[in-house]
């Protein structure tokens, strides 16, 4: 039976897509014998099933994130520059008035010191300054804590988060970090969770990600252990779309805003500080250093440049300072020569040159 | 299509140079009800792409943030329709060409007991004979089954289809046919 039927034609018929001739001959090839009937009846069935969709999408939820995401996107573009209640620089750029709340403007100033400033709907400025409330771990170590919706936080040596507790929660929870922190955030499909380090924008539903961004280093670099996140560089343009990450996935974001994206990362090695284990993998040594000094609260430095481009793989759990120091001269066949607080590495063959 | 399916249908695609051109001067409120109207579907589409729908969600997000930051310059060739699907496959595409890890589809068993905003027609038909047409259209190959699905759980016209897909029209017809063929062999071995 299948073989003398015109499934083409059939569809075209179904579809609505022939002309009034070929409808009228399909019609008479249907009436001509009872099978066809069936058949066609068959295929209808399957026609309109196709035509449910199966799965259900939560719009009005999908619509709330929307709008949290362009507001933050208009305060990085419309930033006002406000020190000490006095404003500077140009003015607020024309924005959108979105239904709701006025939106509110994150700044951030080099001499770390942070305001909040209220835009009021009529486009024009107010400086209703409000003090950030400010967690810290000190160079050496780590903190832990818990924000109020339940979001856990864990901030890496020589770290700062800021944030405002009265709009925390609200239908944006805005985070500042500056340095590295890894997070647990508590899944609200209702309010948008968003970090901003000094090079990444990083939005988030509910998952559990790491944002390592410290002015000294050379980029900012976000990693997903699970869920879904979207990364955007603050240097680049907010047109360009912002880089999907799920379980695995790594990003690289560098000052003049250039995206590099790994996936299928070692976990385990990326967020092995979470754990308090220090994990080098072909790691340039000048970046060891920088990571040693922020781990321990050290004063590492390297004696010769040149070795700051070598490379070192090891991985510690619970040792000293002294351990990993001994180990990474060795590694770049050098030697520790301590100075008052100041530890130096310095080549083998520098013994000579030493008074 | 039903008659005040094709109504709606008809009323939409003339107010759209209207809807566009609001979007296009910044009018927040037709960007809020392009969003709401095409949210579900675009979600679906992306779905049938990417086998997850967190992931889905966001690609759909990160398109309609795109229009809305270029919207001074948003123009579209045929209908607002097909654009945005257009965008979404190309997006969802992107993203697959970059990802190494083998995509794990989320089982599509459990929609099965889903029967989603469903016309009298569908209502009409016996959940066992729903379920077993799902499955066919599940185990229909790849292209075949995106054609379909655009066809009908997408409304796009033949044309429309071939457009967003980057295929002929006449591929877009021989691939409906393969689907009929293939549905009505997995309904026959369903019936007694």
């Amino acid at each position: 039976m299948n073989d003398d039927v015109d499934w083409i034609r059939l569809g075209r018929y179904l579809a609505g897509e022939c002309t009034r001739g070929e409808a009228d001959e399909i019609q008479r090839w249907i009436e001509s014998d009872p099978a066809h009937t069936r058949l066609v009846e068959q295929l209808r069935a399957a026609w309109q099933v196709g035509a449910t969709p199966t799965t259900t999408w939560d719009t009005p939820a999908a619509w709330r994130r929307m709008v949290a995401r362009l507001r933050s996107r208009e305060t990085q573009k419309g930033l006002t520059l406000v020190r000490g209640g006095r404003q500077l620089g140009r003015g607020p750029a024309r924005a959108a008035v979105w239904a709701g709340a006025a939106a509110a403007v994150l700044l951030a100033l080099g001499g770390g010191f942070w305001w909040i400033q209220s835009r009021v709907p009529s486009g024009s400025v107010g400086a209703v300054p409000a003090p950030l409330r400010e967690v810290r771990a000190p160079i050496g170590q780590r903190a832990q804590f818990q924000l109020t919706d339940g979001t856990r936080v864990l901030l890496g040596p020589g770290s700062t988060l800021r944030y405002d507790t009265t709009r925390y929660g609200g239908s944006i929870r805005e985070l500042l970090l500056d340095g590295q922190a890894h997070f647990t955030v508590a899944y609200n499909p209702h309010r948008l969770f968003l970090v901003r380090t000094a090079r990444t924008v990083t939005e988030d539903l509910g998952t559990e990600f790491a944002i390592t961004d410290y002015a000294a280093d050379s980029a900012g670099v976000v990693v997903v252990a699970s869920g879904t996140v979207a990364v955007r560089s603050v240097a680049a343009d907010t047109t360009r779309p912002a880089t999907l990450l799920r379980t695995g996935d790594q990003v690289r974001l560098d000052p003049a805003g250039r995206v590099t994206v790994r996936r299928g990362v070692d976990l385990r090695s990326s967020l092995a500080w979470t754990e308090g284990r220090l994990v080098f993998t072909d790691t340039p040594v000048g970046e060891v250093v920088t990571r040693l000094n922020r781990w321990y609260g050290a004063d590492v430095r390297l004696g010769d440049p040149a070795l700051a481009t070598l490379r070192f793989t090891a991985a510690y759990g619970a040792v000293s300072e002294a351990t990993v120091v001994r180990e990474l001269a060795t590694a770049v066949r050098g030697r520790v020569l301590r100075r008052g607080s100041t530890t130096l590495i310095v080549p083998l063959s520098s013994h000579q040159r030493e008074n | 299509m039903s008659l005040t399916q094709a109504a709606d249908e008809a009323r939409r695609l003339q107010e759209e140079p209207e809807a566009m051109e609001a979007i296009r001067a910044g009018d927040s409120s037709a960007f809020e009800t392009l969003f709401r109207a095409y949210h579900a579907p675009l979600c679906s589409f992306a779905y049938r792409y990417l086998g997850a729908r967190d992931l889905a969600e966001e690609i759909v997000q990160e398109v309609f943030l795109c229009i809305w930051e270029r919207r001074e310059s948003w123009n579209v060739r045929t209908s607002v329709r097909s654009y945005l699907l257009t965008a979404v496959r190309n997006a969802a595409l992107s993203y697959l060409r970059h990802e190494r890890v083998v995509r794990r589809r989320e089982a599509e068993v459990r929609d099965f007991h889903e029967i989603v905003a469903a016309s009298p027609e569908v209502r009409a038909l016996e959940a066992e004979t729903v379920v077993a047409v799902r499955q066919a259209i599940g185990r229909l190959p790849d292209r075949c089954r995106l054609v379909f699905t655009l066809h009908r759980e997408q409304g796009l016209t033949y044309a429309e289809v071939a457009e967003v897909l980057g295929i002929s029209p006449r591929t877009v017809e021989v691939q409906i046919g393969r689907a009929l063929k293939s549905l009505r062999k997995g309904l026959a071995s369903h019936r007694p």
